[in-house]
């Protein structure tokens, strides 16, 4: 070799060994405030009639930058409440505490390094992108992104989604309803905002979202495709930590998938998590599909005109390897059907697609009292509509209420088609929805909601505040009569607590056969308690001879005690 | 012929004599139709493998994992090949053991999918815990061990280690796939000062295994040890063949060859067990010899406690050809494992009039597998002793 070639060879060695130092840390661009929209680089925010709206522009790293930029007001306290959700935050006790620490120990040890040997390297630089941005360029150091975009393999939610199209639709075009339903997300909420991405690969898209996600839940693309996922217990055989967050595959589908096939084929063959059901819709054919997957498995579900997921396999492949975890999927099902088949066939549109998701009427809607959750419920965070064949994203504004409700909060219609082509910021939304008035039944079913979370928190005396304003008004309120009952009984007022749980068992119609059978039991258990041996046998029998369709964890529970006790008062 | 003479009597005895062997010939015929006719409808009813997915591989090629699969698109699925390509990815120990699975998802085609699911582990363990409890329990044991999972993408596990003490080594083992088994190759220098020898130098071994039935494995290994013992220099190419077999026969046979490169006679080394199960019994029998008065006495068999030749109740003994059984009755209460165990039977030198050792343990099941606590009596002999280790006495061949 020439002394020429020499120094071609040297020249190569210091390029690629200097390449990282010369590069140096990636600029950080200044924010900047012009006609009420933050500018930072090519990216920039608008908020729009209460909605934050953010576009992000150019590689990974910069649009990862400039959402950390916009979206981030106050990352400290962003910060706290990622840590108010990290398992084992409520850790009260020393030995739970040091539980917990050997347990995220591990987590950093064990699941970290999976996840990011499964994640594309483009979305790690997105992640330190974020991170840069957010902390002003201070730090980019994203362990605590990689976990926010991966908590949602652990945490498990429960989410409804539809399409409709063609005959069921106004004017043939396809809608899709969606309702984010997470209650340990609830805090989160307010941050949320609509992320329009314009990437350097891939093509355009828009998602709702959290700050210092990159992955996300909902989303639609340029080409036509929209993509919404609902979680569904799956056996624990069939669920796995070590694979891509499905939020990042979601995110990745987006991005570089043009039609339901491409977007199948990378679902197909991408390492996952759990098990879920994923609406996928094409507007330009237009199509949707259920895509219902485990871990390791994939089915697909089709069906004309409509189609809708809840929080369980339909697929007749698939319903063996569902596991219990969440109620009322079969009463969403039955409320879709209902809603689209019956009551809207043909005259779906965003604004009704809108009010699919507020839906609060138990199957049949009868007796319209019943307080019960439908479609719509009080771990409701997020509520969106999409057209895409127009390109328009209508998300539900959500304040910062401790229960957001927010399919009956006001709908901010946003032209994303036309930002993808422009690149600017609208000056206007597309329009509004009105918010849901907070009087009539409407009025009583939030609190009636509002205290059914409560309970589940521990807030005891407010949540039977509550159920008493309900029951004053709508003194044969199911679900009130129900949870009223349980809370005496709870408290030790057995006798009180008897007379709503007879009230409620008398009702004629029970919108959810789940709360019957619980209904049933306690009555049983109170009735054991008072020595009425033999009333508390008949209503042990009465619970046992339920049947639910639904997949409640806690139903094998009850049927176990029942059956115990009916025969044995001492368990 | 015969039917010329059917009138002789001795014709016709001989054709009454033919008679049911006709019938015999096509009976068997129907049967052999019928049952050819019976698989061609079993086979029929498999379905057609339509396409195959390899998931979760960071590192590791996906060629790598596909040679490994007894199976290919447009081959009839078989239950079989579950466990078969479950025991081939398990063997190059190359992925974590969770999640590790073979999924078959039937298409609207009628035909089949099947997803192999894989992982690779972090380069450096598989499982923290397992890393920190495993190098824990080497150090007490005089011993360290670094394990490298396919570092560089190209297929290669990389394995460490050393110890001190008695048995003092340095050693490197590598592994890698090699089309349907897995390739090793390792060097150790030893230093291992025996109750019985003094062994010292250097062992180079090569092996080739595969799993060549979803029931049974075949193994090929040479090894080669240059070296002393006590004192004496010694270089010794040792190539061996093993069998093993997990149904219906739980078992192994090994056959060695040793070649002296210098002045001793070459000899002969085969043994084999075999294991069964019933209910919460569990038998071993196993049998060997070593055929050549000169063999080294390094390539002898070993008596003793866990990982020789389970006599529990007595101390290590050196033995050229043995029958021994293991009957272990398990009594398991979640987590703990009571056991009584009787070991026995006949070695050579030193039991020739027959051995019984009884004895009673504890086992517990953690993560990590079975720690055992044995004490063994020889009644005969008058000894006891104590007995810790992982694993059990009984432990299957593979």
């Amino acid at each position: 070799m020439g002394p020429l070639g020499k120094r071609w060879v040297l020249l190569l060695i210091f390029l690629l060994f200097s390449g990282p130092v010369l590069a140096g840390p990636p600029e950080i661009p200044e924010i900047i405030k012009e006609d009420g929209v933050w500018y930072a680089g090519s990216g920039w925010r608008v908020d729009l009639d209460g909605l934050r709206v953010g576009f992000f522009k150019g590689t990974p790293l910069e649009m990862g930058i400039q959402n950390g930029l916009l979206m981030m007001d106050d990352p400290d306290e962003m910060y706290e409440k990622m840590q108010e959700m990290m398992p084992g935050a409520g850790a009260e006790t020393r030995l739970e505490r040091l539980e917990w620490f050997f347990k995220n120990l591990y987590a950093r040890l064990q699941f970290f390094p999976a996840f990011l040997r499964h994640i594309p390297g483009e979305y790690v630089e997105e992640m330190q992108g974020f991170v840069l941005g957010a902390s002003r360029g201070e730090d980019d150091d994203y362990s605590d992104i990689l976990f926010s975009n991966a908590y949602q393999d652990l945490e498990i939610a429960a989410c409804s989604a539809f399409a409709a199209w063609g005959e069921a639709t106004v004017d043939g075009e396809l809608y899709v309803g969606r309702n984010l339903d997470h209650g340990a997300m609830l805090e989160l909420a307010e941050t949320q905002y609509l992320g329009i991405y314009k990437p350097d690969e891939g093509y355009p898209f828009a998602v709702h979202n959290y700050p210092s996600f990159v992955g996300t839940m909902s989303g639609m693309n340029e080409p036509g495709l929209t993509l919404t996922s609902n979680y569904s217990m799956a056996k624990r055989s069939e669920i796995t930590i070590d694979g891509l967050p499905y939020m990042l595959m979601m995110r990745h589908v987006l991005q570089n998938a043009a039609t339901i096939e491409e977007a199948l084929e990378i679902i197909k063959n991408t390492p996952r998590t759990i098990g879920l059901t994923l609406l996928l819709t094409d507007a330009r054919t237009p199509e949707a599909v259920v895509v219902e997957l485990t871990a390791d498995r994939v089915q697909v579900r089709e069906q004309e005109n409509y189609i809708y997921a809840a929080n369980r396999f339909l697929h007749p492949e698939m319903i063996e390897f569902q596991s219990t975890g969440w109620l009322a999927s079969a009463l969403r099902e039955e409320r879709f059907e209902e809603l689209i088949r019956d009551k809207y066939w043909g005259q779906i549109d965003h604004i009704v697609s809108a009010d699919i998701m507020r839906d609060r009427m138990p199957p049949g809607e009868q007796p319209p009292h019943s307080m019960g959750s439908g479609i719509n419920n009080e771990v409701n965070l997020a509520a969106m509509v999409m057209v895409p064949a127009r390109g328009e994203f209508w998300l539900s504004v959500v304040d910062d209420s401790p229960i957001p409700f927010a399919a009956d909060n006001h709908f901010v219609g946003v032209g994303v088609g036309e930002i993808w082509a422009t690149g600017e910021p609208p000056r206007q939304s597309l329009g509004t929805l009105p918010a849901t008035p907070r009087e009539g039944y409407e009025k009583y079913w939030f609190k009636a909601r509002r205290a059914v979370l409560l309970v589940g928190r521990g807030e005891l005396e407010q949540a039977q505040e509550l159920l008493q304003e309900v029951l004053a008004v709508y003194p044969e309120a199911e679900q009130a009569l129900l949870l009223k009952g349980r809370l005496l009984v709870r408290q030790g007022q057995l006798e009180q607590g008897r007379e709503y749980l007879e009230r409620y068992v008398q009702l004629e119609v029970h919108s959810d056969p789940f709360y019957l059978l619980e209904g049933k039991f306690w009555l049983a258990v109170v009735y054991d308690q008072l020595d009425q041996r033999e009333l508390a046998v008949e209503y042990y029998t009465r619970a046992l001879q339920v049947e639910v369709e639904d997949l409640p964890e806690a139903e094998a529970g009850y049927r176990y005690f029942a059956a115990g006790d009916r025969n044995n008062p001492w368990g | 012929m015969l039917q010329g003479t059917g009138t002789t009597p001795g014709a016709n005895s001989g054709r009454a004599g033919d008679y049911p062997v006709k019938k015999l010939l096509i009976g068997l015929i129907c049967i052999l139709c019928l049952g050819t006719a019976f698989m061609t409808v079993q086979a029929a009813e498999e379905p057609i493998i339509e396409e195959i997915i390899i998931l979760g591989l960071t590192r590791t090629s996906e060629q790598m994992v596909q040679q490994q699969l007894p199976f290919a698109v447009g081959d009839r699925w078989h239950e079989e090949y579950r466990a078969w390509t479950l025991q081939r990815l398990r063997m190059t120990d190359k992925f974590s053991p969770a999640p590790l699975r073979v999924i078959t998802d039937p298409l609207p085609t009628g035909g089949v999918r099947v997803t192999v699911r894989v992982s690779d582990p972090a380069v450096w363990y598989k499982d923290p815990i397992e890393l920190v409890a495993s190098s824990g329990i080497s150090l007490i044991f005089g011993q360290v061990n670094l394990p490298l999972y396919n570092p560089g993408g190209l297929g290669q596990n990389f394995y460490l280690s050393g110890s001190w003490g008695s048995y003092q080594h340095l050693g490197l083992r590598i592994t890698r796939p090699v089309g349907p088994g897995v390739l090793t190759l390792r060097g150790r220098h030893i230093d291992y000062q025996s109750p019985f020898y003094h062994e010292q130098g250097l062992k180079l071994a090569g092996d080739y295994k595969s799993w060549l039935h979803p029931n049974w494995r075949l193994e090929a290994s040479t090894e080669f040890w240059r070296g002393a013992l006590d004192g004496g220099d010694m270089q010794i190419l040792f190539p061996q063949l093993a069998a093993y077999s997990n149904d219906p026969l739980r078992g192994e046979v090994k056959m060695g060859l040793g070649i002296p490169l210098g002045d001793i006679s070459p000899f002969f080394r085969v043994h084999s067990q075999v294991m069964g199960e019933y209910g919460p019994l569990i038998g071993l029998l196993r049998g060997g010899t070593v055929i050549g008065d000169e063999a080294p006495l390094n390539y002898l068999f070993h008596t003793g406690h866990f990982g020789l030749l389970p006599l529990r109740g007595q101390g290590l003994e050196l033995t050229r050809d043995y029958l021994l059984t293991t009957v272990e009755l398990h009594w398991q209460q979640g987590q703990l494992i009571p056991i009584l165990f009787l070991d026995g039977g006949f070695y050579r030198p030193g039991g020739e009039g027959g051995v019984i050792n009884i004895g009673a343990g504890l086992g517990v099941e953690t993560p990590m597998g079975v720690i055992r606590l044995d004490l063994g009596w020889n009644p005969l002999r008058g000894t006891t002793a104590f007995n810790f280790g992982f694993g059990h006495s009984f432990q299957p061949p593979f």
